[in-house]
């Protein structure tokens, strides 16, 4: 390289020599004490989509998670004067003098056209209701266990109730089903792939670790399952659920039938990785060692593995989520009274409830941000895994 | 080591026989077409305190008998018989249960520190390792005995929280060094510890193999592809070609007096300048042939410049030579042919002092 001569590579030899001294004047001393899981921290916060994927997560998590006291009515609270009520306008000015007020609304009144018979809402503009934050309402269960009656807000007037999503076919709030609709979505990702990472990490391990005849029949069911289409075996497994069983016990069903499928490709993923993680030198250093299988399993092939585990259920979170919404669309889902984002779209089922009521599609806003989140997610959590790459 | 003291009696280990043959499998049935014949009827002796390199170029099956000796492989045929407390023991055919006290004896040093070493665990654990396993010492005796290795291989006992990235590649072989002998064995398979380093850092290392065999009276088998690091730290060579054994013979003869072909030949392809320029020299070409399928006769003929009828068709013997009973050649022509040494004796001379 230096023996190359003339003056160009003088000068790119002195450069490199500043840039090493640089280095080695203490950027490089910190950045050598940082351990993997600084790198792979420092790796995901540098993915802006991802981290912001992430915020929206831990948010639309927590809101669910409380949905009592973020939803301003409960998801059975239903007011017959106001079925299928559009959104409300939550306003700041008065449309007519101007004047600007804190939060609040006008309450709709509903008016049979006696051409179409289609009751018609408008706002009674005579009466303007303020939004009341930390409102008293009806009471709720947080967690499932603590009693309270405080929702976050709130029409002020009880007999005036606000709807700032529209509401349903029995005038119950649409932004409160929808709140409580994602503790079982969002549940059913969570839970569905939690029975993927312990059935698919377990039977890819043991497929890739010991190969042989054990190997070459999960591999043939794997790929039997995985050549069905899959919405139509969904179908035909979701259908075989006993209808007298509780919606409890539905909802369980339901999260094994969308887990029956995800968890071949988790253990696909496994059993290549462990495929080469067996043949690193490590690993050999360990059996030389005379190091058990179980040793092995716990201390060098799972820490390897965790974080592609991580990555490929996350990614199958969106599946599984999508999965129930299809399902409980096609009402084969969880039942009534249970509520799922999948079984508030069913009432867009129809074309004429699009076009009179289109808010009834609000739901499949969220399932859309939800899955586009943890895809983002897992994207930026896949950089991460590998934490020396540039 | 002089030759006399390892011709003697008390091998540590002796290999008769050894074969591995790995099933080539093929077709929709995985019907079993053929074998990869890795290690294909290998004898030889190790013996205590010595270092015996074994050379040969890739695929020649070095490294495969290592990893038959630590038992990472079971070998189809032969006895590896390794002297333990209780006399020979034969553990080429031991189960995982009963050769789990003879690992506590023999270990194995990997070439690349990059994967040798789990990029999960910390530097301490991963010499503990071996001691966990055999349930060695409580945790803090194992503490105390890691941050001794530490010091002991020249790295000291702050690393012991360290992951391996955060070390350059000589010290990661130094805590592969330090994870072989946490459990003090008495035989450590080398593989090729040094390829994979810088060459300044290959001293070091070679080095410090040398110092920690002479304090702790360790044997090395080895492995190298490298002739001028295996003229450095062996006692013995050993010659592979194709999974045989080509030429067993004390370092410095095999530099001095090569007395098989292909030793001449891997002699030649060190590198070297003479007076006057670059020596004339005849070059290996062509690439080892398949062990799938290895040639009959002499398993070298194909590409030896001195091959004969005989050679192709009769099996040469790993015989010891008459007039010099610590090498043994296998090779029809041994008495005919005079090969071209890497030292004439006034090179040898020039060099003897530095080696004092």
């Amino acid at each position: 390289m230096n023996k190359l001569g003339g003056s160009g590579g003088e000068r790119r030899f002195s450069f490199f020599g500043v840039r090493k001294k640089n280095i080695e004047s203490g950027i490089q001393d910190e950045y050598q004490l940082l351990t993997v899981r600084q790198l792979m921290i420092r790796k995901f916060l540098r993915n802006r989509m991802a981290l912001l994927s992430f915020i929206a997560l831990v948010i639309i998590y927590l809101v669910t998670l409380f949905a009592g006291f973020f939803a301003p009515y409960t998801a059975r609270d239903a007011d017959s004067k106001l079925t299928y009520s559009p959104p409300m306008t939550i306003r700041l000015q008065d449309p007519e003098t101007g004047h600007f007020h804190l939060p609040f609304f006008y309450p709709l009144r509903g008016k049979r056209n006696m051409e179409t018979f289609q009751l018609e809402y408008v706002e009674e503009r005579e009466k303007r209701i303020p939004i009341q934050f930390f409102v008293k309402g009806e009471p709720y269960k947080a967690l499932g266990i603590i009693a309270w009656d405080v929702h976050l807000f709130g029409s002020s007037d009880p007999e005036e109730r606000l709807h700032i999503m529209g509401s349903d076919v029995r005038g119950r709030d649409l932004f409160s089903r929808i709140i409580y609709g994602g503790q079982v979505s969002l549940s059913v990702g969570i839970f569905g792939v939690l029975i993927t990472i312990a059935v698919g990490s377990v039977i890819g391990t043991l497929s890739g670790y010991y190969g042989g005849v054990f190997d070459n029949v999960v591999q043939r069911v794997i790929e039997t399952l995985r050549s069905f289409p899959q919405l139509p075996l969904w179908m035909a497994l979701a259908a075989a659920i006993p209808p007298q069983w509780p919606p409890e016990w539905v909802y369980a069903g339901i999260v094994v039938v969308l887990a029956f499928i995800n968890w071949t490709g988790l253990s696909r993923e496994v059993r290549g990785l462990v495929l080469s993680l067996k043949e690193r030198d490590y690993v050999h250093a360990a059996e030389a060692s005379g190091a058990s299988t179980a040793r092995i399993v716990r201390k060098h092939l799972i820490p390897n593995m965790a974080s592609h585990i991580i990555v490929t259920a996350t990614l199958a979170v969106p599946v599984t989520i999508l999965g129930e919404s299809a399902l409980s669309f096609l009402g084969i889902g969880v039942r009534p009274p249970m509520v799922s984002w999948g079984l508030l779209l069913n009432d867009a089922i129809k074309i004429q409830n699009i076009v009179l009521y289109p808010w009834t599609l609000f739901p499949g806003l969220f399932i859309l941000v939800a899955v586009i989140a943890y895809n983002f997610l897992g994207d930026g959590l896949r950089d991460m895994v590998d934490p020396f790459s540039r | 080591m002089t030759p006399v003291e390892a011709a003697g009696p008390d091998a540590i280990l002796k290999i008769r026989d050894l074969r591995l043959h790995f099933p080539v499998k093929a077709g929709l049935l995985k019907k079993t077409v053929g074998y990869v014949k890795a290690v294909d009827g290998i004898s030889f002796d190790v013996y205590a305190g010595e270092t015996v390199g074994l050379v040969g170029e890739s695929g020649s099956g070095k490294t495969t008998i290592g990893r038959c000796i630590v038992r990472l492989y079971k070998p189809t045929t032969g006895s590896m018989h390794f002297r333990t407390g209780a006399g020979l023991v034969d553990i080429a055919q031991l189960d995982k249960r009963e050769l789990q006290p003879i690992r506590r004896d023999i270990q194995m040093l990997f070439q690349d520190p990059n994967s040798s070493l789990n990029a999960r665990m910390r530097v301490g654990d991963i010499i503990a390792e071996p001691l966990e396993i055999h349930a060695i010492g409580t945790a803090d005796e194992r503490r105390a005995r890691v941050e001794d290795l530490l010091e002991h291989v020249g790295l000291g006992a702050e690393m012991y929280n360290r992951y391996p990235h955060q070390l350059s590649g000589g010290q990661r072989q130094r805590v592969g060094v330090a994870r072989a002998l946490s459990i003090e064995p008495r035989l450590v398979i080398c593989d090729e510890p040094v390829s994979a380093l810088d060459v300044s850092v290959q001293a070091q290392v070679l080095n410090l193999l040398a110092d920690l065999q002479e304090e702790l009276g360790l044997t090395y088998v080895f492995i190298a592809h490298d002739l001028s690091v295996v003229e450095y730290i062996s006692d013995r060579v050993m010659v592979m070609y194709l999974g045989k054994l080509m030429e067993t013979a004390p370092t410095r003869k095999i530099f001095e007096r090569p007395a098989h072909p292909y030793t001449e030949a891997l002699l030649n392809s060190i590198p070297k300048r003479v007076r006057g320029g670059h020596r004339k020299r005849f070059v290996l070409t062509g690439d080892i042939p398949s062990p799938v399928n290895p040639p009959a006769g002499c398993v070298f003929h194909t590409r030896c410049q001195y091959a004969k009828d005989i050679c192709k068709t009769e099996t040469p013997p790993l015989r010891t030579l008459p007039k010099d009973p610590y090498t043994s050649v296998a090779c029809h022509l041994v008495d005919e042919l005079s090969l071209s040494p890497y030292y004439t004796a006034a090179e040898r001379a020039d060099l003897e002092p530095d080696r004092a």
